[in-house]
């Protein structure tokens, strides 16, 4: 029989040994403790917990690439509203989605100014850099690809490819579109 | 109020395993409609979400998120969170039936984490409504600190080899459950540590690591959970906002006191020094 645990930080499943879910889930208990000091020697016993932990699921499965990837303030506060938004039932980005993006900005940073960063009806993240209407380029990130479209003024390069390998396609291209920023 | 850093937008996110740290203050509730009722609930919820919101406001914490209707939540449920802007999803502060909580995220320093609660107490205990036969009554806090790790800064999230090579907790595993020729993949596991304080009444600590996996990304992490509570007795009396407002605070130091060098001593100093690195 499986037993859900939670720790407050996300509604991961502590399902020992058994994979789990990253969207919030129902029926969510704990084992937390009883304040007698006898109750304290005895079995730890379960009560309802309380709602106040509010690190989305997203940004805690990738705290260790976020606490690596350097990002300002002003980004990491992007990321966890992005991570926030209601998608109905469904989780907010997903937790692939956002680790992806991470991978992609590690390899892009110094390169790059931080995008805006959107949420896609599908749980991915967007990442935009706008100059002006002939100058934009935008990056999806999914389970396993970086889907870009980027328009150049004339021209338009789009593709579907690993993460690094656009990271790699884009710092190279001649027009610098990592450092498009609006005016 | 002790002053707040100001950190400017473009300054970086410290490099560090604190995910998350949630200080809790819960109150007593008025009976339900029948003794063991889980309806028990808050008489003053309505106005003092109302006094408490102008305060906030006051206290540049402008923006406000409904999670539930008054009326439809449960005993200790948050029902209003409150932010300084959309765009800045932490420092929080949130209120609902017999709870009050306030939240910092990677950005958290203790001096300023801790005035950001004393200022919400403050406000918390000012803005409770009195006068109507139903009177404030503190009976739980809680100071919690969620940290994370994963493969970013350790080689394995496999449990066993962290706690081996990434903490002071070492397990002494049978060699039946280390057979290669029986077992495959990374071993999951949970640990969980409690035990009565001293120094305060009805004080405990309790630790929990635990290892949990993404079903979207198949990776592990582990996830250490570090908390004093104290209950009952053992939480300070509401008198008056000033002399409430000293002991929280003598509180505070109390249990940063039992967590922080729980911490410092628990995680080693190399997985630290892996964070650092770019």
């Amino acid at each position: 029989m499986t037993t859900n645990y939670k720790t407050s930080i996300s509604n991961f499943d502590i399902t020992v040994g058994e994979p789990a879910v990253d969207s919030l889930g129902s029926g969510r208990q704990i084992p937390t403790e009883s304040h007698s000091s006898k109750a304290a020697e005895s079995a730890i016993t379960r009560e309802p917990r309380s709602t106040t932990s509010v690190l989305p699921d997203a940004v805690a499965a990738n705290w260790g690439k976020i606490s690596k990837a350097r990002l300002t303030k002003q980004m990491y506060g992007n990321i966890v509203r992005v991570a926030t938004q209601s998608r109905g039932m469904a989780p907010a980005v997903t937790a692939a989605s956002l680790g992806n993006f991470l991978e992609f900005w590690m390899r892009i940073r110094n390169a790059a100014v931080e995008p805006e960063v959107v949420l896609a009806p599908d749980g991915t993240l967007y990442a935009e850099w706008y100059k002006s209407k002939h100058q934009r380029l935008d990056v999806r990130f999914t389970v396993n690809k970086a889907i870009f479209g980027l328009f150049a003024g004339s021209s338009i390069l789009e593709g579907a490819e690993r993460p690094e390998t656009v990271a790699n396609l884009l710092k190279q291209h001649a027009a610098k579109p990592l450092q498009w920023a609006a005016d | 109020m002790a002053s707040r850093k100001k950190i400017p937008k473009n300054a970086r996110l410290p490099s560090a395993p604190l995910a998350e740290v949630v200080f809790e203050l819960r109150w007593a509730l008025h009976q339900g409609p029948a003794p063991g009722s889980i309806m028990n609930f808050d008489p003053m919820l309505i106005p003092l979400l109302h006094n408490f919101s102008a305060a906030m406001e006051e206290a540049k914490f402008s923006h406000s998120v409904d999670l539930a209707h008054p009326l439809q939540t449960g005993p200790y449920g948050v029902v209003r969170r409150y932010l300084k802007n959309p765009e800045s999803p932490f420092p929080i502060m949130q209120v609902g039936a017999g709870i009050f909580a306030t939240n910092e995220s990677a950005q958290y320093e203790w001096k300023t984490y801790k005035a950001q609660i004393l200022e919400g107490i403050k406000l918390l205990v000012n803005s409770y409504p009195t006068s109507f036969g139903f009177s404030l009554q503190p009976n739980y806090l809680e100071l919690r600190y969620i940290d994370v790790f994963d493969k970013t800064v350790l080689r394995s999230s496999d449990f066993f080899r962290f706690t081996e090579t990434g903490t002071s907790l070492k397990f002494n595993l049978p060699q039946f459950l280390e057979n290669h020729q029986i077992f495959w993949g990374e071993a999951a596991g949970r640990f969980l540590f409690q035990r009565s304080l001293r120094g305060k009444k009805e004080s405990l600590f309790r630790v929990e690591l635990a290892s949990a996996q993404s079903s979207a990304t198949k990776e592990n992490i582990v996830q250490l959970e570090s908390k004093v509570t104290t209950a009952g007795v053992g939480v300070p009396v509401f008198r008056n906002t000033r002399s409430f407002v000293a002991e929280i605070s003598k509180w505070l130091e109390f249990a940063h006191g039992v967590t922080s060098p729980f911490f410092k001593g628990f995680i080693l100093p190399d997985v630290m020094t892996k964070f650092k690195r770019p």
